[in-house]
């Protein structure tokens, strides 16, 4: 009889570990809808590439080659005050203006163009200030970021984006060489002027575990 | 009614015709190939969409629908109004089966996807012509226009233009029995197989 109890009772217990598991335990297998990639899209790829290149432009010499055939600037280099650069060089981000925010280690960048992203490209436009973490400039490094930004599309279908007042972390995946976005994005999609959603995103670092919420 | 009514005034208007001929009655079966006269997506974009991240937001928030199957039953009537020229009556009766992808604005998930049948019936006077008359075979075409009511099941009846052109066809066989083979573009069919019978 004691025997058959315990039996029970062991089996019982496993039963319970499994459903706890089930219940609370973290998924060993996550997916990205196809909202969560287009949002991504913005915030992992958008900003990315847009941090990448002021790296690329805090590293370059206003006199050198590259920075007189590259970009427009006022002689004084990035990390100076009252610096400003306009990216001079066919490509998704021709045109794109950083300027030097006084007294921070801070740059405020304006893109104004046709944004391409997996294949798709519309006109967007976005602000994006990008404050230093580091000490040391250098590639990949850990930036805060706030952005705000819009994207027309096809058939009446606009959205604005934002960092949802929270800045943005853009930090080093451990052993990675790509950043990782941890902060919130906001997005409302208009159809014809007229909102029919509103989604809040949450970075959490790698791509397949940022999630979402509609918010109505 | 109205589909009655549609048939008889074509029937009568065939009939009260003149001319000497034979009258010929045709059970077809066929069905357009799907989605290419109607601006729908591939089966293969209907799965694409999960794991692409290049989706506008058009393909997020909008209804898209695939074809999946459809099969037509075709009645033809027609009257031999000079040797190379037939006219008559088409009706087609034809169920589809669509999947409607739901948009983001509905609901946000990877099922998503919901099947509907949808039944078609099409009347359309029409003009066989005769190209060539050979030993046991005679090479046609037709045209024919008319209103097609489409029911969405569950839903309301509607209604629209319906129009076809058979640029070829075959019918061969002996007598008074033919078999029928023809190729069209239009509304209601692509091809279409079955027999005839003249009187």
């Amino acid at each position: 009889m004691k025997r058959i109890i315990i039996l029970i009772a062991a089996v019982a217990a496993m039963v319970s570990c499994d459903k706890f598991e089930d219940t609370f335990g973290p998924s060993t297998y996550e997916s990205s809808t196809p909202l969560e990639l287009y949002m991504l899209s913005i915030a992992d790829d958008g900003v990315s590439v847009v941090l990448s290149e002021l790296e690329t432009a805090l590293q370059t010499d206003p006199d050198g080659v590259i920075g007189k055939y590259f970009y427009t600037n006022n002689g004084l280099p990035l990390t100076a005050d009252d610096a400003v650069w306009t990216v001079n060089r066919e490509g998704s981000l021709l045109g794109t203006t950083i300027k030097k925010v006084t007294g921070k280690n801070a740059w405020k960048i304006n893109y104004n163009g046709d944004f391409s992203v997996e294949g798709a490209s519309f006109p967007t436009a976005f602000e994006i200030t990008a404050t230093l973490a580091d000490s040391e400039i250098g590639s990949h490094m850990n930036w805060s970021v706030e952005f705000r930004g819009t994207r027309k599309e096809e058939d009446g279908y606009t959205c604005s984006f934002s960092n949802a007042e929270v800045p943005v972390d853009y930090k080093i995946i451990e052993n990675t060489k790509s950043w990782g976005a941890y902060g919130y994005l906001l997005m409302t999609v208009f159809k014809d002027s007229k909102q029919i959603d509103r989604v809040l995103m949450e970075l959490r670092g790698l791509r397949s575990s940022a999630s979402i919420t509609h918010i109505k | 009614m109205k589909r009655i009514i549609t048939i008889l005034v074509a029937l009568s208007a065939v009939l009260s015709m003149n001319a000497q001929g034979r009258h010929e009655i045709e059970v077809l079966m066929g069905g357009p190939v799907s989605g290419i006269f109607f601006n729908e997506g591939s089966s293969y974009a209907k799965y694409d969409y999960y794991y692409s991240s290049g989706n506008t937001l058009k393909d997020l928030y909008e209804d898209v629908k695939y074809r999946d199957s459809f099969i037509g039953m075709g009645l033809v009537y027609s009257y031999e109004v000079k040797s190379w020229l037939k006219l008559g009556i088409d009706a087609t009766a034809s169920i589809e089966e669509v999947t409607i992808r739901k948009g983001l604005a509905y609901k946000e998930d990877a099922n998503n996807l919901y099947s509907q049948g949808v039944s078609h019936f099409t009347v359309m006077p029409m003009a066989r012509i005769r190209y060539k008359d050979g030993y046991k075979a005679e090479a046609y075409g037709r045209i024919a226009a008319g209103m097609e009511f489409i029911t969405n099941w569950g839903d309301e009846e509607q209604k629209q233009f319906a129009w076809e052109v058979v640029p070829f066809g075959l019918c061969f066989g002996k007598k008074d029995l033919h078999f029928i083979f023809e190729m069209g573009l239009g509304t209601a069919y692509m091809a279409r197989f079955g027999i005839s019978y003249e009187f």
